[in-house]
């Protein structure tokens, strides 16, 4: 069976496994997104559950997946979001292809690591938010903004991380064992 | 950065920035492309089920978010509490004073000779064989020892010791109290003295009764006025028990009194009183 291997990632996965993963993270990511753009509020914002997802899915599943993940939850959130000029393509594109290149270089691939790259996202996302009201609001206050949409939306984002890589690794494990017994049968 | 260098990156990075570029061209265009337009289509049951998740995840956050809220809530509403239990308490107060003061004219009225300083019993005495009461009046009030001490209700006892801002009153149930007294049905004429024995129960006994005095349980007792002390026609009890004495040819009778000298805070000294001499 033909086998596909992410050069920064030891792990291998065979077609019918990455068809099986591109399938239910694709559901997943779309609903997701529908879930953030909808009216899912905590801290009294929206957390950024999709781009948690995506890098879950880059920490997990390697660069490779974690940058096509980024760009598929990107665009989705671009025409889900109702804001022409999203910003979220590039950003989850580079989380998803930043955890996917770091995992394994200083830290190993455990929850605590993913929660020091989730850390880093945040800063990115909210460093786009910043931009993107910097770009499109017609007042600019930066300390009203930081108080009352950052904080709280890199709070947000840090607390569903947790259940999105617990989510992730679930999925990950679920087919991952599935491939391994196939594989024992076939030997 | 090696990785940053790597062409995959560069060509999803290049995408997406495609992606934003023709997003934001659309928008300034004021255009739907149609894949927004299937997606948006698409998403619409979903974004149901969404709202509904949204809506609880919401409430649960609100939990939290509104901590504060309600802890501060909390404590406005403890100090409205402490604040409505201090008034009430003042209206309590008020209402008792009122109460006082509406007996107090109501006596007034009954007894227009009689001139009253009211007074409040600061201390109480209460012992085996005495009890006696401190007022907050002396001296320097126009206080004399042996004034007659009384509420609406009926006679307290009278003044036995003065000093210039206090005086100490003695009850009538003290056996050292003696009161001339009438029968109000019949107008019998005895003694109200004090009994050592009836003390606790609030009672005292009317002496000197003729053997043949027409008096029956239930019979309200006045003060006389004889011996000048105690101006006439204050009540001071109802006859719970009659007696007679076989060999003084006597009739005792026992007397409750009409004041219940646990529950008292307020009295009123008699300071003078015009004598009515019956004709």
């Amino acid at each position: 069976m033909a086998r596909i291997k992410d050069s920064n990632s030891n792990e291998s996965f065979n077609v019918k496994s990455i068809v099986a993963y591109t399938l239910v993270f694709s559901v997943l990511i779309f609903f997701l997104t529908v879930l953030q753009t909808t009216c899912l509020s905590l801290f009294g914002s929206t957390p950024a559950l999709t781009l948690s997802i995506v890098c879950a899915v880059g920490f997990i599943f390697g660069r490779k997946a974690g940058a096509i993940s980024g760009i598929y939850a990107g665009a989705l959130m671009g025409i889900l979001g109702g804001v022409g000029a999203s910003l979220a393509p590039l950003l989850y594109t580079f989380c998803g292809y930043l955890c996917g290149a770091v995992v394994g270089w200083f830290l190993s691939k455990n929850l605590p690591s993913f929660m020091i790259y989730s850390i880093i996202a945040g800063i990115l996302l909210e460093i786009s938010t910043a931009i993107y009201y910097g770009l499109f609001s017609e007042s600019f206050l930066l300390g009203q903004i930081i108080t009352k949409i950052l904080i709280p939306e890199y709070f947000a984002f840090l607390v569903c991380a947790i259940p999105a890589y617990a989510l992730t690794f679930g999925i990950y494990t679920l087919f991952k064992g599935k491939d391994k017994r196939k594989r024992r049968n076939f030997n | 950065m090696k990785f940053f260098k790597n062409k995959f990156f560069i060509i999803v990075m290049s995408l997406a920035l495609f992606i934003v570029i023709f997003a934001v061209t659309l928008s300034a265009m004021g255009q739907t492309g149609p894949i927004n337009n299937t997606l948006n289509i698409v998403a619409t049951p979903f974004r149901y089920v969404g709202l509904k998740i949204g809506e609880a995840f919401h409430g649960f956050s609100k939990y939290f978010t509104s901590i504060d809220e309600l802890d501060k809530e909390n404590q406005s509403l403890i100090d409205e509490i402490e604040r409505l239990e201090g008034e009430l308490a003042d209206s309590q107060a008020i209402k008792e004073e009122n109460e006082r003061l509406r007996e107090y004219i109501e006596f007034k009225k009954t007894y227009p000779d009689l001139a009253l300083t009211e007074a409040l019993i600061i201390s109480s005495e209460s012992e085996n064989h005495s009890t006696i009461f401190t007022l907050n009046k002396g001296r320097e009030d126009g206080i004399k020892v042996g004034m007659p001490v009384v509420i609406s209700k009926g006679v307290v006892g009278s003044v036995c010791e003065i000093g210039s801002t206090w005086c100490k009153v003695r009850v009538i149930t003290e056996a050292s109290s003696s009161i001339g007294a009438y029968v109000s049905r019949s107008g019998e004429i005895g003694l109200i003295e004090g009994d050592i024995s009836l003390k606790n129960t609030g009672e005292c006994i009317l002496n000197y009764l003729p053997a043949d005095a027409d008096i029956e349980v239930g019979d309200l007792i006045y003060t006389s006025g004889l011996g000048s002390v105690y101006p006439r026609g204050l009540l001071i009890g109802e006859v719970t028990d009659i007696k007679t004495d076989e060999y003084l040819r006597a009739k005792i009778a026992r007397v409750r009194c009409a004041v219940n000298f646990d529950s008292l805070t307020y009295v009123m000294i008699v300071t003078d009183y015009d004598i009515h001499v019956e004709e």
